[in-house]
């Protein structure tokens, strides 16, 4: 078995194609492949550019706060928007209800300026549902790298919720699309079983379940390649 | 609807402006304090996902905390 790996001649044409190179803790130099070289899910798709998706493939100018400088991020995935529909309706409803109420308890005895607070508080407190929602959303995210997968959770704009597991210590892979609209739309939940100190890991509602999942074994067995070839760090 | 009972140009009425002003102003004041950790929570969020948009994202947080402030003024000023 040799002791460098060496990937086929290929010439890198984005920054998920070039192979890493890596010190292990005897000081050999080992190399790892890119994500296209072993991942059939990953090579069908292009990186991604726009900030605003739910599925992001190997999303260009992104980081998180605890990656490794070899570590490289191969999906990133947020709730599909479609879970949002709850609260755009109570927020479309928030916006249309001081239009339609008219004259009400407190209209009636409060002077004008008092009401005109009122709507002001309101209009503002709606706008603070929206914006609370939106950071929810756009900051909890499910990371993919090479080396982990990752679960950030933004329970409330207060409470944050970090749980990470290397993936080799992945044990289980199972999917779950159930209800109408997450069969047509195609979302649902990725259940991760490990052998790690968090026994469950769940990607909620993201999009494209099966596909995640079949990503995650392929990363499953290239981690498993990767220790039978003595390219592991 | 007046609770059976004409207020208009009486203590009563006054009193009953002042509480609600005062209600208005303790209200006005937390939504501030709140806005705040909203900023505060936005970096968090910001450190914890780095991506390019984080100015349009930072200007959402002062935009809220820039209103809450108009707001919280005009409960204290404008009432």
């Amino acid at each position: 078995m040799p002791d460098i790996f060496t990937s086929p001649a290929k010439t890198p044409a984005s920054p998920h194609k070039t192979p890493t190179t890596k010190l292990t803790h005897i000081g050999k130099v080992k190399k790892s492949r890119s994500v296209d070289e072993y991942s059939a899910v990953m090579r069908k798709e292009r990186p991604t550019r726009s900030h605003w998706r739910s599925y992001m493939p190997k999303p260009e100018r992104t980081s998180f706060d605890t990656q490794t400088s070899d570590e490289q991020i191969i999906l990133l995935l947020r709730p599909h928007p479609i879970t949002l529909l709850k609260q755009v309706v109570i927020i479309t409803v928030a916006v249309v209800l001081p239009l339609l109420s008219g004259s009400s308890f407190f209209t009636s005895f409060l002077p004008g300026s008092y009401i005109l607070g009122l709507n002001l508080g309101w209009y503002l407190l709606t706008f603070s549902y929206a914006l609370a929602t939106f950071l929810i959303w756009f900051y909890s995210v499910f990371i993919i790298t090479d080396e982990r997968v990752i679960d950030v959770d933004f329970v409330s704009l207060l409470f944050k919720d970090v749980s990470s597991a290397k993936i080799d210590v992945i044990q289980d892979i199972s999917s779950k699309t159930g209800g109408f609209l997450a069969s047509v739309l195609d979302y649902g939940t990725v259940y991760i079983q490990t052998a790690g100190e968090q026994r469950e890991i769940q990607f909620e509602n993201i999009p494209h379940p099966a596909r995640v999942a079949a990503l995650l074994n392929e990363l499953l067995l290239e981690e498993e390649r990767e220790k039978a070839e003595g390219r592991v760090q | 609807m007046n609770f059976g009972f004409d207020l208009a140009g009486t203590g009563a009425q006054t009193a009953i402006l002042m509480l609600v002003k005062l209600l208005f102003i303790i209200g006005g004041a937390l939504y501030f304090a709140f806005a705040f950790v909203v900023i505060r929570q936005i970096s968090v969020m910001k450190r914890t996902l780095i991506t390019p948009l984080e100015l349009e994202i930072s200007f959402l947080g002062w935009l809220h905390l820039s209103l809450t402030t108009g707001l919280f003024l005009y409960f204290v000023f404008g009432l």
